[in-house]
């Protein structure tokens, strides 16, 4: 029997049994439309993924951080990680020496620069941001901005933000209009930027050093531009330059070095006064010598000591000690003392990723390269697939025993027939073959009509989901994708499993007397 | 010249214990183009006379040469060949597929062998014309009466251009008008086109027709003593 005559056969008997056909059908396609969308969301979160990381070229790129243990961090600027005191800290040198290695293109440092709260100048709501300090113009980043302009090395008081301070600010939807706006940065302390901290007062200053936490420090930058996706959305963006000025604090301090030298002067001085007095004293009480009266004589000296310890009092406070002289302005460099956060560093071409990585752990840091990151992305979501994956196939099995039922009912039914195209020339095989296609038939249309539904099921979620991920300003377009090897995949699936579920049902068939299955009422 | 040659055929049953033998050693030779009735009481043998020589059963013992060839020893595939080009069948109950037109049911032969589909759609017309179905032809079977159906099952028979045409009580579902008909018809077949025609019934007038009568009982040619 031909091929084309088989298939026909197989539909005319679906369309013979409607609702038991259709039954069996729905099942298969439950079983379709729950693989195809959800492997087609893993596969459009995997694509968002990749296509986040090549937005900003990032392959190439590799993250040294100062601890080697620290291995995955999620993020390629990373600013978490910051040595402790038995690793090596990463400095300027250590920048230099990064860029040495061979195949390293460029290097920048990557810093967290850490305030209490920003806002937007003119306004009193508080939001917490994290800002990170690069150094711009290095081949290694270059930060894609949706409006105004990236850094250059010589910005100051500049910054580009992401998308969440940008929705938190309510510029989502126009972010031109927040260029050159300003934004106030709440630091802990003085910073070395700005206005000096006032001196304290003399005297009594307890009050002055308790109220300093209290008093408002913060420093005005102004915002150059906005990024769009492809980098982490809560990041902000400094300059390295600027980042040190505002990671140093700006404190007045009593310097002990000084006050030892102050009063060690003081009591030279003293000394020195005291010997004169000492001298003089000698000479006076000669030229007292020559005054009869004893108490008179014992007046004048008493006179002329406490003259000369007013003068020495006087002369002493004259040469200035006091509390206000030995106040220093005090500058605690925070990032050098604490390294920086990260280096990132760009390598020249992907085939080189292995050997840099190779000479960055021998210099004792802790590498993650982008690859390395994408591959762990990419594990999860192939776990996540394939426990998804085994759940349709759960489904899918359930469906085929609807099959075999649906099969072996159908054997029962038409035993009688069987039986004549028996007489009228069948082999066994045309039997079993005639059953064979009809179920794998039952899983072909089970395939097709869930393929159809997820395509305009598909097409409803991405649309819901391109409207939610523009309300949060998240640059993701069609969450789920289709591929072509997933479709024919599916269908071939729900086809096999149906010809396999009749399978049985159709050599039981293939099997039967004629005679006796001419006789069967 | 026997077309048909039956040697020692036995068909035998097993039931538990028991043993049952439905033919017992018959030996047989028909002619070509001969009109042969079988007649006998019921569990004489002859609806399994009727298969074997159809090959739709296999004998248990014994020989069965059909046009030179020995078809107790054919494998599944080719003895429903056999049954798909040399035999026809027609049976008391019609056996008519009830899905399908009357045209349809008389293609199946066709589609069974791999024939292109204008090829077979001209072939059954031409059959369903010559048992004088034109009107018919896409009438289901419940939409027939007895007789157009048994002229359905004779179009279907006749469909391959076999060479033997075995009826197992054709006009039992029939009243004697159309069993009339219906032999007539057979009777036709087999002088036009020369095909060797095996009828088995219990009905006198029918075996009056035929060129030669055998009787069966328990399974043995001949009548009972």
């Amino acid at each position: 029997m031909k091929f084309f005559d088989y298939v026909a056969l197989g539909f005319k008997n679906i369309w013979r049994r409607k609702s038991r056909s259709f039954l069996t059908i729905f099942a298969v396609v439950i079983g379709a439309i729950s693989i195809i969308i959800m492997l087609s969301l893993v596969l459009g979160a995997k694509q968002v993924a990749t296509h986040q990381l090549e937005s900003i070229d990032g392959l190439t790129l590799m993250t040294v951080s100062a601890n080697p243990e620290i291995q995955n961090s999620g993020n390629l600027i990373n600013t978490d990680t910051y040595g402790d005191d038995t690793t090596n800290k990463l400095n300027d040198s250590t920048v230099e020496t990064i860029k040495q290695i061979l195949n390293v293109l460029d290097a920048t440092p990557i810093a967290g620069v850490w305030v209490k709260s920003i806002s937007l100048e003119g306004s009193d709501k508080k939001y917490r941001a994290n800002i990170v300090a690069y150094t711009p113009g290095t081949k290694v980043l270059n930060i894609p901005v949706a409006a105004g302009r990236s850094l250059v090395p010589e910005d100051m008081d500049k910054i580009v933000i992401g998308s969440e301070l940008l929705r938190n600010l309510g510029y989502s939807n126009n972010p031109g209009d927040i260029i050159g706006k300003k934004l106030v940065l709440y630091t802990q302390e003085y910073v070395d930027w700005g206005a000096d901290p006032p001196k304290p007062p003399e005297g009594d200053n307890k009050e002055y050093f308790d109220n300093i936490q209290n008093q408002p420090h913060n420093v005005t930058v102004e915002i150059v531009g906005v990024v769009t996706g492809g980098v982490d959305e809560s990041q902000n963006y400094i300059t390295m330059g600027f980042g040190k000025r505002i990671m140093t604090s700006k404190n007045w301090k009593y310097d002990d070095q000084k006050m030892k030298q102050l009063k060690e002067n003081q009591s030279q001085l003293e000394e020195q006064l005291r010997r004169e007095q000492a001298e003089q004293k000698s000479v006076y009480i000669k030229s007292l010598m020559t005054i009869p009266d004893n108490n008179v004589r014992n007046e004048l000296f008493d006179e002329w000591n406490k003259e000369w310890d007013k003068n020495i009092s006087e002369q002493l406070a004259a040469a200035g000690f006091n509390q206000s002289a030995t106040l220093i302005l005090d500058k605690q460099d925070n990032l050098a003392r604490n390294g920086y956060s990260s280096i990132l560093l760009r390598v020249d071409k992907t085939e080189n990723i292995e050997s840099v990585a190779k000479s960055v752990k021998q210099l004792g840091f802790g590498v993650q390269t982008a690859k390395d990151m994408l591959d762990q992305i990419k594990k999860i979501f192939n776990l996540i697939g394939l426990i998804i994956g085994a759940i349709g196939g759960i489904v899918l099995f359930v469906a085929a025993l609807g099959i075999i039922n649906n099969m072996i009912m159908a054997t029962y039914e038409r035993t009688r027939e069987i039986g004549i195209l028996r007489a009228c020339g069948a082999t066994r095989g045309t039997i079993r073959n005639m059953f064979i296609f009809e179920a794998g038939l039952l899983g072909f249309l089970g395939g097709a009509i869930g393929l159809v539904i997820s395509f305009g099921l598909a097409k409803i979620m991405n649309i819901v989901g391109n409207q939610i991920a523009i309300s949060q300003g998240v640059p993701i377009q069609n969450i789920i994708s289709f591929q072509p090897w997933l479709v024919i995949s599916v269908i071939a699936l729900t086809t096999l499993i149906g010809a396999l579920a009749g399978l049985l049902p159709a050599i039981r068939a293939s099997r039967m007397d004629p005679v006796e299955a001419l006789r069967y009422e | 010249m026997s077309i048909i040659q039956l040697k020692g055929v036995s068909r035998t049953y097993v039931m538990g214990k028991e043993t049952l033998a439905a033919l017992d050693s018959v030996n047989l030779d028909i002619k070509e183009g001969e009109f042969l009735a079988i007649m006998g009481p019921s569990g004489s043998g002859k609806s399994t006379f009727a298969n074997i020589i159809g090959g739709l059963d296999k004998p248990s013992a014994g020989t069965i040469i059909v046009d030179g060839e020995e078809i107790n020893k054919l494998n599944d595939r080719k003895l429903s060949k056999y049954r798909n080009k040399k035999i026809g069948f027609v049976f008391q109950s019609f056996n008519l597929l009830p899905t399908y037109t009357a045209l349809e049911n008389v293609m199946v032969p066709l589609i069974l062998s791999g024939e292109s589909s204008k090829i077979r759609r001209q072939k059954a017309e031409d059959c369903l014309k010559s048992v004088g179905l034109d009107g018919r032809m896409d009438h289901k079977p419940n939409q027939l009466s007895g007789g157009e159906r048994q002229r359905v099952s004779i179009a279907r028979a006749l469909v391959n251009d076999p060479q033997i045409i075995i009826a197992d009580e054709p006009t039992g579902n029939l009243d004697s008008k159309k069993s009339e008909e219906i032999v007539a018809l057979l009777k036709n077949m087999n002088r036009k086109k020369k095909i060797t025609l095996i009828v088995i019934t219990h009905d006198p007038n029918v075996a009056h027709e035929a060129d030669r009568v055998v009787q069966m009982h328990d399974g043995k040619i001949g009548r009972a003593t």
